[in-house]
């Protein structure tokens, strides 16, 4: 029974070392027991194989699974893909707003063109506008002429 | 029976299919689009008037409007001068109460007035008063409550010699006078290079025309004339020149004694039924402003004594526009619309009274060239203004290509063709080109 305590004692006593709190030596005077030589080293040989045991367990729950990997190398893929979609989606909408601007430019050059032609039919319709205008005064001045020349003639 | 019998013709299927028919028959006038064919289609509608009082009104003692407007829609080869003359008025109404028409060569459908509404002048309602800024004469017969108006369009003289004003009397009268050529007039035409006999005998080339009423101011004449486009215009030597068909009614009208007035209101203001009216006339450039201040005080005084308000923004659109025609000028309000004498829309007349008739073209005949033109317009005016020459040098256009020629002819021999010629030469300038048959 002594030995039983004993041995939940120390075990404490590692597990409180495993979590770095320094008890064991509280607690061996708490049980005011003096240890012996022969205890320490099944005691350090305990403590190994628990530390081996320890650390081994965590290594192994450190290390990834091979579904870890497939999912994590899935995800990967996914979001390369994805980046790929996007780059191609950025290509895509560069090149439909530079499809854009070529056809903005093109419209404005047309606007362009088109206002340069309206200016000339305006300018080509008051030419035309003048020139009717001319010929107009012309014949009015001719009608004119003509009445004149006319009521001339009719006097004695 | 006969009906009867055609009715039962039909079985009673084919009796519901004409009834149908005739109900879509009857429904097509209805239709604007049927209503204006029909209207294309159709001779002009009888409510055309044919006839329009042109010389002869009666006039009551408190009125002083006579006649009414009339509108008339042009023909082809329609001219100005030959519609005044057929309708009794001067070119110079026509084409005041026209503006914008050419005088010559007006558009075939264009709607023309026809200012058939005269203003008698102010002044004694006795014998002939002549108003010089309307070109007009009028005679006045009878002296009760409603008096006869006959009235003329006239040609009066021209700035540099112009009819003299004032009151006179017809001294005689003469048909188929003599006209001896005053010295004046005889230098005129030495310096034209075309000389004039001391006396013209009756007959076409004689100024006078058929009839001449000698006025007790000496040298001074109502008579007809052989020039009768020259009606409406300034272009006697001071006489009064009447168309020959007018100046033969009052000459056979008019007794020797009779009083003649002539007066110069180019700014006329008289009444009808209550209706204030003002016609205005260009004025000539010699007139003045004095008849229009006097217009004014006038209108002044009716609007005063009649307690009615003038329109006076039509007054100055009147006054300003001068189309020699009455206009009503009643405040709005005063007077009804039925007051106003309706204008009406004349038919055409098939034949338009001294239209220059052109003869046809003849192979053996002689031509003058009058001219080649490019412009179509400017060479049927040309040949217009040819036609109405006193006496008449018949002239047409011929087209060649893209060029239109006056021709003026046909005449029976060469010497016949140089007088045209000549006449062409001294009277409107233009070089002549014989073209032998």
């Amino acid at each position: 029974m002594k030995e039983m305590h004993a041995f939940c004692m120390r075990s404490i006593t590692i597990v409180d070392i495993c979590c770095g709190v320094r008890r064991n030596y509280t607690t061996a005077i708490m049980l005011g027991q003096t240890e012996q030589k022969g205890g320490d080293d099944i005691m350090k040989k305990i403590l190994l194989v628990i530390s081996m045991m320890l650390a081994l367990a965590i290594a192994a729950g450190g290390c990834a699974t091979k579904g870890d990997i497939e999912e994590a190398q899935a995800r990967e893929k996914a979001i390369a893909a994805k980046a790929d979609q996007a780059a191609q989606d950025a290509q895509a909408a560069k090149a439909a707003a530079d499809e854009a601007m070529l056809k903005a430019n093109e419209a404005v050059t047309r606007a362009e063109e088109t206002e340069k032609k309206a200016e000339e039919r305006a300018r080509i319709a008051e030419e035309r506008a003048r020139i009717a205008e001319e010929r107009a005064r012309i014949a009015e001045e001719k009608a004119e002429q003509a009445e004149k020349a006319f009521q001339k003639s009719m006097k004695k | 029976m006969t009906l009867c019998r055609i009715i039962d013709l039909f079985p009673s299927s084919n009796r519901l299919h004409l009834i149908i028919l005739l109900m879509f028959i009857l429904f097509l006038p209805g239709c604007a689009e049927m209503r204006e064919f029909l209207m294309r289609s159709l001779p002009p509608p009888s409510h055309l008037e044919e006839k329009i009082e042109r010389n002869d009104f009666f006039v009551a003692r408190e009125d002083d409007v006579i006649g009414r407007l009339a509108i008339i829609r042009l023909e082809k080869e329609d001219t100005l001068p030959d519609i005044a003359r057929h309708f009794s008025l001067g070119i110079n109404t026509v084409s005041a109460a026209n503006p914008g028409i050419d005088i010559w060569v007006p558009e075939a459908g264009e709607r023309i007035l026809l200012p058939l509404s005269f203003i008698l002048p102010d002044a004694p309602r006795k014998g002939i008063v002549i108003n010089l800024a309307a070109m007009r004469l009028f005679y006045f017969k009878g002296d009760g409550k409603l008096m006869a108006v006959s009235t003329y369009p006239v040609g009066v003289g021209t700035a540099e010699r112009p009819t003299p004003r004032g009151q006179m009397y017809v001294k005689r009268k003469k048909f188929r006078p003599i006209w001896y050529v005053p010295a004046s007039i005889a230098e005129d035409h030495r310096k034209k290079g075309d000389p004039l006999p001391p006396k013209v005998p009756p007959g076409p080339l004689n100024p006078l025309g058929e009839y001449a009423l000698y006025l007790s101011k000496s040298g001074y004449l109502v008579h007809g004339t052989n020039k009768p486009a020259s009606i409406g215009l300034r272009a006697t030597n001071g006489c009064i020149r009447l168309y020959p068909e007018d100046i033969k009614r009052l000459f056979e009208s008019t007794a020797v004694k009779t009083p003649v007035n002539i007066v110069n209101q180019p700014y006329l203001v008289g009444q009808r039924d209550g209706i204030v009216y003002l016609e205005v006339h260009a004025p000539f450039e010699e007139s003045g402003t004095t008849g229009l201040k006097k217009a004014y005080v006038k209108l002044r005084n009716i609007e005063k004594n009649s307690g009615h308000a003038l329109d006076w923004k039509k007054v100055k659109e009147v006054v300003t526009e001068a189309r020699g025609f009455p206009v009503p000028i009643t405040g709005i309000g005063q007077g009804s619309a039925k007051d106003v004498t309706k204008t009406i829309e004349l038919k055409h007349p098939d034949k338009l009274y001294g239209k220059p008739e052109i003869p046809e073209l003849k192979t053996d005949a002689w031509y003058v060239l009058a001219a080649i033109l490019r412009d179509r317009a400017d060479a049927l005016r040309l040949a217009a203004i040819i036609n109405h020459q006193g006496p008449q040098i018949p002239a047409r256009v011929l087209t060649k290509g893209d060029r239109y020629r006056v021709l003026a002819g046909p005449f029976n021999n060469m010497d016949a063709a140089k007088d045209a010629a000549k006449r062409l030469k001294i009277d409107l300038e233009i070089d002549g080109v014989l073209v032998e048959p």
